[in-house]
């Protein structure tokens, strides 16, 4: 994976590439919260967004999202510059740079939906016993990864499915569309953009040959975390702002509201959440595919992720009623930051993968 | 049967088997049978609400929570008229009063008020928190006909609706204080001070003329009749009268109804008057007498908030116990791990502090502000806490539209009306004012 030492006029040339697309297509169709996207606006999004080199393109991946040539952190800024507009969206271009990323290194033609994680992510510390050498419940493995017969919850579509799987160490496979059964999900938490699918894979799927295939898994896992992070921080940032916003207009006992502590608390409060996520998502990262790697974006996750739905929820209780309806956009930050937490292990997944038993027994 | 890290019930060092090996009189203070935590709870009120709390469990599983995830997707769905047919039918509609006047049991009559409505509210909102607002909403309407101790607006008013809804055909009410400047400035009185009411009662020949906007009024949409409160044209907020309009009154209308996070099921509706002509007899509770019966109604109604907050958490947590024993890993049930029973053993210990804290401040007539406030506070914090919990522990499972997901977005609104959490905070200090101003007085008067 590339590090971070693209020349500094690149990197700014491709945020602000970001920053215009995001005022030109995204900021239009997020200025209605309320208001869900349909499948053809979305389409055009994603067309958009390969055209603005956000998404790779039939031309080249250029510096698209985790594109071979996009440092880790550059994929990261851009992310958070189309969250602050959109967390859905955000979430929906990381999904489908994901999924483009897994199947080149998978050598798959047409797109496959990519599922990460299985019904119990992380196997309850099993994943960690695994990847440091020591004995493990490797009957829990299974279930750490995509499993035939389990329901199973992704984002994105594709012509079939490629999703990492436990077989005495982690292999790669494919499911065609006769094997692979997916729903759409219509009304989910949050984050309807990114299009939440439910999925059973029939049978074992096909093999899928990887020079590496746990530092695949680790890599494509490891920027999942990391993304969700870059997403749920620039909502927040949003919805800082917008509370900010509205706190120095709404007047109550004769003063504004931004001049209430009650009110300083929570935006305070939400800031100093903010500042300490972004934080975390800055610190210096070891390299992408190796188990350290994957630990470090796990835990950015694990420590980030509930400072951030926290920071959202203040920043909703700032507008009293109307932070609680739809069309004024903080409750959907809300949902999306509940979403991205769900998507990927949770609070009690993460804390038993690092406190699994260090010692052999 | 038992879970992996337990003893069976049978084996000797079980405390069921321990204790139920005691002799007599150490047996009668010390054994119990195994129970659900809800029937242990229950068997703590006395007999007649113990009985209630059974028929209100029995009716929401009957009629809310088969309707719960429709009503969600869809409030105008008709749900909501036939869930409130089945409320009317049931009697849960005209429960502030004894029979004959109303449907409570006279075995209830010296029950107070809070406990039996927040009793209520947690079983309905343990199937749904949107239809147990909707049923619930209609008390709170009701409230300021009886705190007003204005007999003759409970007679031309109340009595009727009552006699209407124990036929069957559903008559509510709904509480209308909210403005579109002033959420907060209506509960509290430091924010009253300096409010400019928007919502302005002005003397004509006949009565009044009320003019104005109230938001997100619960239950506004489908009410029949509204209590509004409105300052008198010329005056503050100390002003405030309540006043009865019914629907269909001339200039009288619902501008929308608002695009909730949660509790769908239930309106928030905008209403306007347009100079809506209304007689002396639509006063309740005499002219200027609203600010006070505001507060009153407030300082007991937050109570059966505090309720709605639990009962929403323990619908999330029991839909959680449901995951965790389906769902396998390893070839064992969820529940067998250690880290799922902790998880849940938490939610149980916020379960348990919540309804303490609502059972305790509602038994008593005559609550007050600062106690209601922090029941109110406690429970809405912790119904939040609790979901997110829930969604912890069943990870992606919770991404789709789903009970569990649905109780947290159903939960966020009880940090919000009836006050919000900071307001209600502020509540408190309000009503420990001469507490502490004397403490802080003691101190400035020290050399």
């Amino acid at each position: 994976m590339p590090g971070d030492d693209l020349d500094p006029a690149l990197r700014a040339a491709a945020l602000a590439t970001v920053e215009g697309f995001v005022r030109r297509a995204v900021a239009p169709h997020a200025a209605r919260p309320e208001v869900v996207l349909d499948p053809p606006v979305l389409a055009r999004l994603d067309a958009d967004a390969r055209d603005a080199g956000l998404l790779p393109s039939p031309d080249g991946p250029g510096l698209a999202l985790w594109g071979p040539e996009t440092p880790d952190a550059l994929s990261l800024a851009m992310l958070r510059i189309v969250a602050r507009a959109s967390a859905g969206l955000a979430y929906r271009f990381h999904r489908r740079a994901l999924r483009a990323a897994a199947n080149a290194a998978l050598d798959v033609r047409a797109p496959h939906l990519l599922i990460l994680d299985g019904p119990a992510p992380l196997a309850k510390g099993a994943l960690a016993a695994w990847l440091h050498g020591r004995p493990c419940d490797t009957g829990l493995l299974e279930a750490a990864f995509a499993l035939p017969g389990a329901t199973l919850f992704t984002y994105g579509d594709g012509e079939g499915v490629v999703a990492p799987c436990w077989r005495d160490g982690i292999t790669w496979r494919r499911w065609t569309r006769d094997t692979s059964e997916m729903t759409i999900e219509t009304a989910p938490h949050g984050l309807q953009e990114a299009g939440l699918k439910r999925v059973h894979l029939q049978g074992d799927g096909e093999p899928r040959r990887v020079a590496d295939a746990q530092a695949l898994y680790l890599g494509l896992a490891g920027a999942d975390a990391l993304a969700s992070v870059a997403v749920a921080l620039g909502a927040v940032e949003h919805a800082l702002e917008a509370a900010g916003a509205y706190a120095n207009t709404r007047r109550q006992g004769g003063a504004l509201i931004a001049e209430h502590a009650a009110i300083r608390l929570l935006l305070g409060g939400a800031k100093v959440s903010a500042n300490a996520a972004g934080s975390l998502l800055a610190a210096p990262a070891p390299a992408r595919g190796t188990v350290e790697g994957f630990e470090h974006a796990i835990t950015v996750r694990a420590a980030a992720l509930p400072l951030l739905c926290a920071a959202a929820n203040d920043c909703m209780q700032v507008l009293g009623g109307y932070g609680y309806m739809q069309d004024y956009g903080l409750e959907k930050i809300v949902r999306d930051c509940n979403a991205l937490r769900g998507a990927g292990p949770g609070t009690g997944d993460l804390r038993l993968h690092f406190g699994a038993p260090a010692v052999t027994p | 049967m038992t879970l992996r890290g337990f003893v069976d019930a049978g084996d000797a060092l079980s405390p069921r088997t321990a204790l139920a090996g005691l002799g007599g009189a150490a047996r009668a203070l010390a054994a119990y049978d195994p129970a659900t935590l809800w029937e242990h709870d229950t068997r703590t009120l006395p007999a007649p609400l113990a009985a209630y709390r059974r028929r209100l469990r029995d009716f929401a599983r009957l009629h809310l929570a088969p309707h719960a995830l429709t009503a969600d997707l869809d409030p105008h769905a008709g749900v909501a008229q036939t869930v409130l047919a089945a409320a009317a039918k049931a009697g849960h509609l005209a429960d502030f009063l004894p029979r004959p006047l109303g449907s409570l049991p006279l075995s209830l009559a010296a029950t107070p008020a809070a406990w039996i409505q927040s009793v209520k509210m947690e079983e309905l909102c343990a199937a749904c928190g949107g239809l147990g607002l909707l049923i619930g909403a209609n008390a709170l309407g009701a409230a300021p006909l009886l705190f007003s101790g204005d007999w003759r607006a409970v007679t031309r008013y109340l009595l009727p609706a009552y006699r209407r809804s124990l036929r069957g055909e559903p008559a509510v009410f709904a509480f209308a204080i909210t403005e579109p400047g002033g959420g907060s400035d209506v509960e509290d009185g430091h924010g009253a001070k300096t409010y400019r009411p928007g919502t302005v009662a002005r003397r004509t020949a006949r009565g009044w003329s009320l003019t104005g906007r109230k938001v997100f009024i619960s239950g506004g949409d489908i009410a029949d009749a509204v209590t509004v409160f409105a300052a008198l044209e010329g005056e503050g907020v100390e002003s405030w009268t309540c006043f009865i309009v019914a629907r269909g009154a001339p200039g009288f209308s619902v501008a929308r109804t608002e695009r909730k996070m949660g509790q769908r099921a239930s309106g928030a509706a905008e209403l306007v008057f347009d100079g809506v002509d209304l007689g002396d007899d639509a006063v309740v509770g005499g002219l200027r007498g609203g600010w006070a019966i505001n507060r009153a109604v407030l300082n007991t109604s937050r109570i059966p908030v505090a309720a709605i907050a639990l009962g929403i958490a323990r619908g999330a947590f029991e839909s959680a116990v449901a995951f965790a024993a389906g769902a396998r890993l390893g070839g064992r049930p969820l529940l067998d791990y250690q880290d799922v029973q902790l998880a849940l053993a938490q939610m149980m210990i916020e379960l348990h502090a919540m309804r303490a804290t609502v059972w305790q401040t509602a038994s008593r007539w005559r609550p007050t502000q600062a106690r209601a406030s922090a029941a109110k506070v406690f429970c809405g914090d912790g119904a939040v806490r609790v979901c997110e919990r829930a969604l912890d522990l069943v990870g992606n499972q919770a991404l789709p539209h789903g009970t569990i997901e649905k109780a947290f977005r159903d939960a966020r609104l009880t940090q919000i009306y009836e006050g919000t959490n900071q307001i209600n905070r502020l509540a408190i200090i309000e009503d420990q004012l001469e507490e502490l101003a004397d403490a802080a007085e003691s101190t400035r008067s020290r050399p």
